[in-house]
């Protein structure tokens, strides 16, 4: 007999995510039709997590490819935007307004401090 | 290959033949079988990896989604667990501060285990007892917390001494309460009741909004080790003042200090509740805390003392079906077991004990500040003082800051790591003489009982609406 009690604690949940288990994740947070902002913000968490450390360079791109969708998703929620958010142009637009943002544009992005 | 986690736990029911599966990283809880537990606890016993065989796939993929079973070696789980601990007091240190203001240390009772008494009868030596905070140092101390609380959501700031509502000390309590709302902040007391008379109209809840007044169970106990200076009984008339206080409804929460004593004395306590009327409050609650020695006493010499345990308290709280409607045993580990029952394991896993590790800070009337309220009057282990200038001690700051089950290898290879936190830092330097030694006490047998405790209540869908926020910041 088996039998659940609770839910575990977020953070280290997706910390023991395959890659695959958290792409599949990813994809269920942006289909969502009612965004839940804490599963979007650990989501980007941990993804900028695993490629700040040591990461196989095949993964990384795969990884650099969830960031980009899920802070698209992040910054047109934040920003209120009707449309998408193209990351690309928008870095070059915006001047990151958040530590937040700054941080997410830095890591994918490259921009200098 | 797959391992059964090292930090899985077990937790026995005292009913049937059922366990409750915790795990200490992940936060599960599962309701398992005998049979089932007997199996994975004979695994955790060898160390070695799972026979692919043993379990049924469906078991497997659950227990691996939750935790129990991991592809990590046990060496590669306490690094992941190291690196989660660090991650997870990096985010606690940006959270906003709780601030204490200590009016004074002087106090009318003389407790029979006070740990502030060898600093009191110093201050008594030195002339420096019955100095009260000036209005100088009250502005310092607001100064000091504009700064440190800049851009942050407003806790609440405690109240704290010696005996912070002496009444003689109203007009200083007065000015803070006052500067405080000012800045938007509602205030907490930690106060004996004695004078609390005095402080009626200031108990409101935007002013002093919650209070936690300690007593030593019933009258019987009580009315020996809490005595004033004079020797005379304090009970009747903090029942009194507590009873008034409620009135002004406010939020009450009685600590009831526990000893052998006080648990042989509890059907009094239960009678003073009814006599007294308390449990017709909404906002009235209680808490039993075990007293700890101030100075290190092996565990025979606290046995003979009349110490008892934290879960020797919870198993007689949960004898009384009048208690456990309103009382929790130690705050900390109860809030943490409540956290897990709710799908709050955010608020349940720690790698600190407390604030003293991230973000406490206690101001005392003589300008010095400290990390934690059982180190006040200990100048050496103020971390920095806010009066007559604001300046940091570096080496003591980050000492009792970075004191995290990440830098305790012990803590580490334990499972119950993020549910203490290396236990009480105040009792690691009581018992060690070193904020790094972890402080264990009984934690293993605590934590069973209170997962008990919770999940007769999470059965029943009575999980209580107590301790509410604000009384959780009084510990």
């Amino acid at each position: 007999m088996l039998k659940k009690l609770n839910e575990t604690l977020r953070q280290t949940h997706l910390r023991l995510l395959s890659l695959e288990q958290l792409q599949q994740q990813v994809d269920a947070a942006l289909k969502a039709e009612e965004v839940d902002d804490d599963a979007l913000d650990a989501l980007i968490a941990e993804v900028l997590r695993r490629l700040a450390g040591k990461t196989d360079p095949n993964d990384r791109s795969e990884l650099q490819a969830l960031a980009i969708r899920l802070v698209e998703q992040k910054l047109t929620r934040d920003i209120g935007l009707e449309e998408r958010v193209d990351l690309e142009n928008l870095a070059k637009r915006l001047e990151p307004r958040l530590h937040f943002h700054r941080q997410i544009v830095k890591c994918m992005c490259s921009v200098p401090d | 290959m797959r391992y059964l986690s090292r930090y899985t736990i077990f937790v026995p029911l005292t009913r049937g033949q059922e366990y409750i599966l915790a795990h200490g990283y992940t936060g599960a809880l599962d309701l398992i079988d005998a049979d089932l537990a007997g199996q994975l606890q004979r695994w955790s016993e060898t160390g070695q990896p799972l026979p692919l065989s043993a379990l049924d796939p469906d078991t497997t993929a659950y227990l691996e989604g939750r935790g129990y079973l991991t592809a990590m070696t046990h060496a590669e789980e306490m690094e992941f667990l190291r690196d989660l601990a660090q991650d997870i007091h990096q985010s606690l240190k940006t959270a906003p501060p709780h601030f204490y203001i200590m009016p004074t240390y002087d106090c009318q009772l003389r407790c029979a285990y006070c740990f502030e008494r060898s600093v009191q009868i110093a201050a008594q030596r030195s002339g420096g007892l019955s100095r009260v905070m000036s209005p100088e140092v009250i502005n310092a101390a607001f100064d000091a917390i504009d700064l440190l609380n800049a851009g942050k959501r407003k806790n609440s700031i405690e109240l704290y001494g010696g005996e912070p509502l002496l009444r003689e000390n109203r007009d200083c309590v007065e000015a803070i309460v006052e500067r405080g709302r000012q800045r938007g902040y509602v205030f907490l007391a930690a106060t004996n009741g004695v004078d609390l008379d005095a402080y009626l109209d200031l108990l409101s809840l935007d002013q002093i909004a919650c209070i936690q007044v300690p007593v030593d169970g019933g009258p019987t106990t009580h009315d020996q080790l809490r005595r004033r200076a004079d020797g005379s009984a304090s009970f009747t008339q903090i029942m009194q003042n507590v009873r008034r206080a409620l009135e002004r409804n406010i939020h009450i929460r009685l600590r009831v200090n526990a000893t052998q004593e006080v648990l042989w004395h509890l059907d009094e306590f239960v009678d003073v509740l009814k006599e007294y009327d308390l449990l017709k409050y909404p906002r009235f609650s209680c808490y039993f805390k075990a007293v700890f020695p101030s100075t290190r006493l092996t565990r025979q010499q606290q046995v003979a003392r009349g110490y008892v345990s934290d879960a020797q308290v919870v198993q007689r709280i949960a004898e009384y079906p009048e208690l456990v409607s309103v009382a929790t045993g130690y705050p900390i580990t109860n809030s943490r077991v409540k956290a897990l029952f709710e799908s709050h394991a955010e608020n349940a896993l720690s790698p600190i004990h407390c604030g003293a590790a991230s973000n406490i800070y206690v101001f005392d009337p003589f300008g010095a500040i400290y990390p934690c309220n059982n180190v006040v009057g200990h100048s050496e282990q103020a971390i920095g003082r806010f009066w007559p200038r604001f300046e940091w001690d570096e080496q003591m700051r980050a000492k009792w800051h970075q004191r995290s089950i990440a830098n305790i290898p012990k803590c580490l290879q334990c499972k119950y790591a993020l549910l203490c936190g290396g236990g009480c830092l105040y009792r690691a330097l009581v018992d060690n003489e070193d904020l790094y030694a972890p402080h264990c006490d009984d934690f293993a047998s605590s934590f069973a009982e209170f997962v008990r405790f919770h999940f007769e209540r999470h059965i029943e869908g009575n999980t209580g609406q107590f301790p509410n926020e604000l009384e959780e910041e009084l510990v």
